[in-house]
């Protein structure tokens, strides 16, 4: 019984926030790269009482996505596909400027993870502002 | 980069030792950081990441930074997306 308690606790966020993410395939017609496949993965920041609530509130938006139909992708008419739930975690401190959302261990060694460090134009914010 | 102003989300990555020199895992923070551009808010994180450092966590850099689209108070926000071809 207390193992259960203590399980559950690793799932509440202390905060009532979640972070989670969704998963959708892109399918687009007439695509060069029809027969590959497209996935989205959109994260997003939740404000919610429980992991059961976030949870049911991303499937519903995920739901959401793909019952709107058709938007355009590149000049092509194209849909969504909600494939499911992909991450849900509680989030440790309430959002605020260097607040921790959550923290992982990694499966990697710190040379390794030294190795393959990014350089600034490589983060996510620069390599997007850099696109042609 | 002005209209980036606002919400970021930073990896910060620590290598964790036991205090005696011997190197164990890798250990990611993921953060929130306010800041008027993507610089800024880089330093910041690295900031935040030196500060953190200690005996048993070295920072080893910012492993990600994205920008944050919409307000986080607001509740149900999309934070980023990612685009994969599988």
């Amino acid at each position: 019984m207390q193992k259960t308690a203590l399980a559950e606790d690793v799932n509440l966020s202390p905060v009532g926030w979640y972070v989670g993410e969704i998963a959708l395939q892109e399918l687009v017609e007439g695509s060069a790269k029809e027969q590959d496949l497209l996935i989205w993965r959109n994260t997003y920041l939740l404000k919610e009482s429980s992991r059961q609530l976030s949870l049911q509130r991303l499937e519903a938006m995920g739901q959401q996505e793909q019952d709107a139909g058709e938007h355009t992708s590149d000049g092509h008419d194209a849909e969504w596909r909600f494939l499911g739930v992909s991450m849900l975690r509680p989030v440790k401190e309430l959002p605020s400027n260097g607040s921790l959302l959550w923290c992982e261990l990694l499966n990697l060694s710190s040379t390794q993870t030294m190795l393959t460090m990014p350089s600034r134009d490589e983060l996510g914010v620069f390599t997007w502002l850099n696109r042609v | 980069m002005s209209e980036l102003k606002g919400w970021f989300f930073a990896s910060l990555v620590f290598a964790t030792s036991n205090g005696s020199g011997d190197t164990g895992v890798v250990r990611q923070y993921n953060i929130l950081v306010w800041a008027v551009d993507p610089d800024e808010a880089l330093t910041k994180a690295q900031a935040m990441g030196a500060n953190r450092s200690s005996d048993v966590e070295n920072f080893l850099g910012v492993q990600e930074l994205l920008s944050i689209d919409g307000e986080v108070q607001d509740g149900v926000e999309l934070v980023w997306c990612e685009e994969l071809w599988v």
